[in-house]
């Protein structure tokens, strides 16, 4: 993927990295019908990168899939001193996620880079709504990042796109006849008997068509 | 949980109907008689979602209990199901424990009385979930005491208890606990945005609550809802049932989940067709 023979030092590793993820970085390629393919061969590039360098160890942790994110383009993270930022990004490269949190609770200083990271964090614990606020005021802050642009995007396209391709492909309608119900008359009329006596066992007669619904509001 | 997760029988053939039929009744027979009453789809799926990753579960012809005297059903046999009807009596116990607590009407203190028993045996058999369903339900009730708008708070609760319930122990973060954790965000979610107006009119909580009209608590909800339902899609890829369950499966993750989410939102009316707003927008669909 890098084009590096066996055995390359990691100087040449590096060299290789940074030709090809310029060559393929997704931000070049907005608004074009490549973009999908920039987007695959980045992270194609990563991970490549990340098997040569042996980063990224923690991928047997606990969210291996978790929302995608980072491109990598781990901002200065070779310095000699990791600042508690670094610090971060590293547990959430490594899906450690309490921990990072843990760090970023703590930091007073809000800038762009502390609400991207906190995105990560929330996105990958399953707290999208604050997720999306703080990544849409991380990309408020800092416009011109591309590792924000690029995760704003994505983060904010993946439910339409989902719900465009979805809503798409079926063209009948999936409202009628719900339920294995349908299958019979005999088993509907089970169905809505079943229903109605539960109905009335818990809510004191809510309509038919209306399930007993649990423990919500 | 709620009659959320159901295929939608209209798109699925003959066989895969009877599939999920078979998974259904094979639920149904294992629970007993008073908690049966309070069967739902979502323990169907639940079991089938379960089963899809061993081989497909075996199928026997049986009375049904419910209607005994009219004929023989398929019945999927397997701890799977035995596994899901436990979790449906707990869920239904704890649901008429909480009516008791809203309303302390006489029918729920009599519900729960009648069910108590089939309760005992269920949470016997499984301790940790008994304990751990407790504790989330506790969690998301003081949530709600404090009137909460955070919508995440309140929905991890639920989506946590749906992720333990489907992926106990040590591989809660496998495609099937993240599946369900996102389902279970999802129901919870949906489940505000469609009682939206009753609650108003009662005056019980809802996340949704301090929004001043449903437009607004829709489109706060929207990003929420679909993201949601995509995350589910993506563990769901990892998931790889196994061919007899795939249909269905793939039916609801796909088909009904999405139509129903639409539906909520207002997208489409009950016929599957695009509402067209003033602007006369026509989506896709």
């Amino acid at each position: 993927m890098l084009g590096v023979k066996p055995g390359a030092s990691e100087e040449e590793i590096k060299r290789a990295y940074r030709q090809q993820a310029k060559k393929w970085h997704p931000d070049q390629y907005l608004h074009t019908p490549q973009h999908d393919v920039a987007v695959e061969k980045m992270k194609e590039i990563n991970a490549a990168y990340d098997a040569l360098t042996g980063k990224n160890t923690g991928t047997g942790g606990p969210n291996p899939n978790g929302p995608g994110y980072g491109y990598g383009y781990s901002a200065g993270s070779q310095g000699a001193e990791f600042s508690q930022k670094q610090r971060a990004r590293m547990f959430i490269q490594s899906h450690r996620y309490k921990e990072a949190e843990e760090i970023l609770s703590k930091l007073t200083e809000r800038d762009a880079e502390w609400h991207f990271l906190i995105s990560c964090v929330y996105a990958a614990s399953g707290r999208y709504d604050s997720a999306r606020v703080h990544l849409q005021q991380a990309v408020e802050m800092d416009p011109n990042n591309p590792e924000y642009r690029m995760n704003w995007q994505r983060f904010s396209s993946q439910g339409n796109n989902y719900r465009k391709w979805t809503m798409g492909t079926q063209g009948a309608n999936p409202f009628c006849q719900m339920g294995p119900g349908s299958a019979g008359q005999n088993d509907a009329m089970c169905r809505v008997l079943q229903c109605m006596m539960f109905a009335s066992l818990c809510r004191g007669g809510a309509g038919l068509g209306c399930f007993p619904y649990l423990f919500c509001c | 949980m709620f009659g959320y997760l159901m295929p939608a029988e209209s798109e699925l053939s003959e066989q895969d109907r009877r599939v999920f039929r078979a998974a259904y009744c094979g639920v149904c027979f294992e629970m007993g008689r008073v908690a049966r009453m309070g069967l739902q789809f979502d323990c169907a799926f639940l079991a089938l979602a379960r089963n899809s990753v061993e081989q497909p579960a075996p199928c026997c012809r049986r009375n049904c209990r419910v209607r005994w005297f009219f004929r023989k059903v398929d019945c999927a046999q397997g701890e799977q199901m035995q596994y899901a009807a436990d979790v449906n009596t707990l869920l239904v116990y704890y649901k008429l424990l909480d009516d008791v607590r809203d309303s302390g009407s006489l029918k729920a203190k009599l519900a729960v009385r009648l069910i108590k028993r089939e309760y005992r045996q269920a949470a016997q058999r499984h301790r940790e979930m008994d304990s751990m369903i407790s504790a989330q339900l506790q969690k998301l009730h003081a949530l709600e005491n404090e009137k909460s708008t955070d919508v995440d708070a309140c929905a991890d609760c639920f989506a946590v208890l749906l992720q333990l319930v489907a992926a106990p122990g040590g591989d809660r973060n496998g495609p099937l606990g993240r599946m369900f954790y996102n389902v279970g965000r999802w129901i919870y979610v949906i489940d505000a945005l469609s009682d939206w107006e009753k609650d108003r009119m009662s005056g019980s909580f809802n996340v949704f609550g301090h929004y001043r009209d449903l437009e607004q608590a829709r489109a706060a909800a929207s990003f929420s809802l679909w993201f949601t339902l995509s995350e589910a899609a993506r563990a769901y890829e990892m998931l790889f049932p196994n061919e007899a369950a795939k249909p269905v499966l793939d039916n609801v993750m796909y088909v009904s989940m999405p139509a129903r989410t639409a539906y909520v939102l207002g997208e489409i009316d009950k016929n599957g067709q695009p509402v067209t707003k003033g602007g006369g927008e026509n989506q896709s669909v």
